[in-house]
């Protein structure tokens, strides 16, 4: 199975290296869309079946928390698994964002091959 | 506290450079040696303007937490041209747009794990970076006045981070 995937990140070269970084990993993964900022992202939730979000989380207009409020508050989008791929470490804002339904998280910098071992763990059992 | 700072810094620099640019860099010791080589790669560029570029590009961060300040990356503009280039996996051209992006980016991945390894229960509130191409000797004026300097080598080209702290 092919998964649909939108990566949120305010830095257009970032969102093309995770995207090199899905292709290298060997992660199956359908159509890929991106976003600059949370609302850019609901609005592509809007037209667009999506399995899984990739969400850096400081970004302008609306951040990654917001972001992630929006999704959980809103029952079509509210299942969908969300990783963060970020260069937070504080694990006191991790604790909180997992707390906030957030399914796993990379740090920047990252090896395709983690990012393949996150998505493989989490597709397997999306909703769990 | 700065000795602490200093040796994050180096770490999560060295770190960023080889697992996302396919980079590696040499550690230069001591502020003197920092300058010493920061001034002559400026001589090098008059002598050799076809060579080296006589361009860097600066990147800027602030961080809000335990440790207040700013960070200041800057990259010689050829190197940033290579980087980028490792960093997206192309082959052929990127923009001035992409390099410029590529140095925030960079920054904030140095800024955020430079804090994060100090400390994994801080929080942070970093900028968005701010980015520019800046003459070789706009760097070497700003170098003087940071906390801390730090010096890195790769292919004869230097690479410089200053981290400000509000103390």
């Amino acid at each position: 199975m092919a998964y649909n995937v939108l990566i949120v990140d305010d830095s257009n070269t970032m969102r093309k290296v995770i995207l090199k970084a899905l292709n290298l990993s060997g992660f199956a993964f359908g159509d890929c869309f991106e976003a600059g900022n949370g609302q850019e992202a609901l609005n592509v939730l809007e037209s667009h079946w999506i399995d899984l979000i990739l969400t850096d989380l400081n970004m302008p207009v609306m951040n990654g928390w917001e972001l992630i409020h929006h999704l959980k508050d809103n029952p079509t989008y509210g299942e969908i698994p969300v990783v963060l791929i970020t260069t937070e470490g504080s694990e006191t804002r991790l604790r909180e964002l997992f707390q906030l339904g957030v399914k796993d998280y990379i740090q920047k910098p990252f090896h395709p091959e983690t990012l393949r071992d996150v998505l493989n763990g989490i597709m397997e059992k999306p909703y769990a | 506290m700065l000795e602490s700072i200093r040796k994050a810094a180096v770490s999560a620099t060295l770190n960023i450079f080889e697992t996302m640019y396919f980079t590696f860099l040499e550690t230069m010791d001591g502020n003197g040696t920092l300058m010493e080589a920061v001034a002559e790669q400026e001589k090098q560029s008059d002598r050799l303007p076809e060579v080296q570029s006589p361009w860097v590009v600066k990147s800027e961060i602030h961080f809000i937490g335990q440790y207040s300040g700013l960070l200041r990356l800057c990259l010689p503009y050829d190197l940033s041209r290579t980087l980028t280039l490792n960093f997206m996996g192309y082959e052929d051209e990127v923009s001035e747009s992409q390099i410029l992006d590529m140095a925030g980016e960079m920054t904030n991945m140095i800024c955020g794990n430079l804090f994060s390894s100090l400390d994994k229960t801080s929080v942070y509130l970093l900028s968005s970076p701010v980015s520019q191409k800046i003459s070789l000797p706009e760097r070497s004026k700003r170098i003087d006045s940071s906390e801390i300097n730090l010096g890195f080598l790769t292919e004869g080209q230097l690479v410089t981070i200053d981290i400000q702290l509000n103390l």
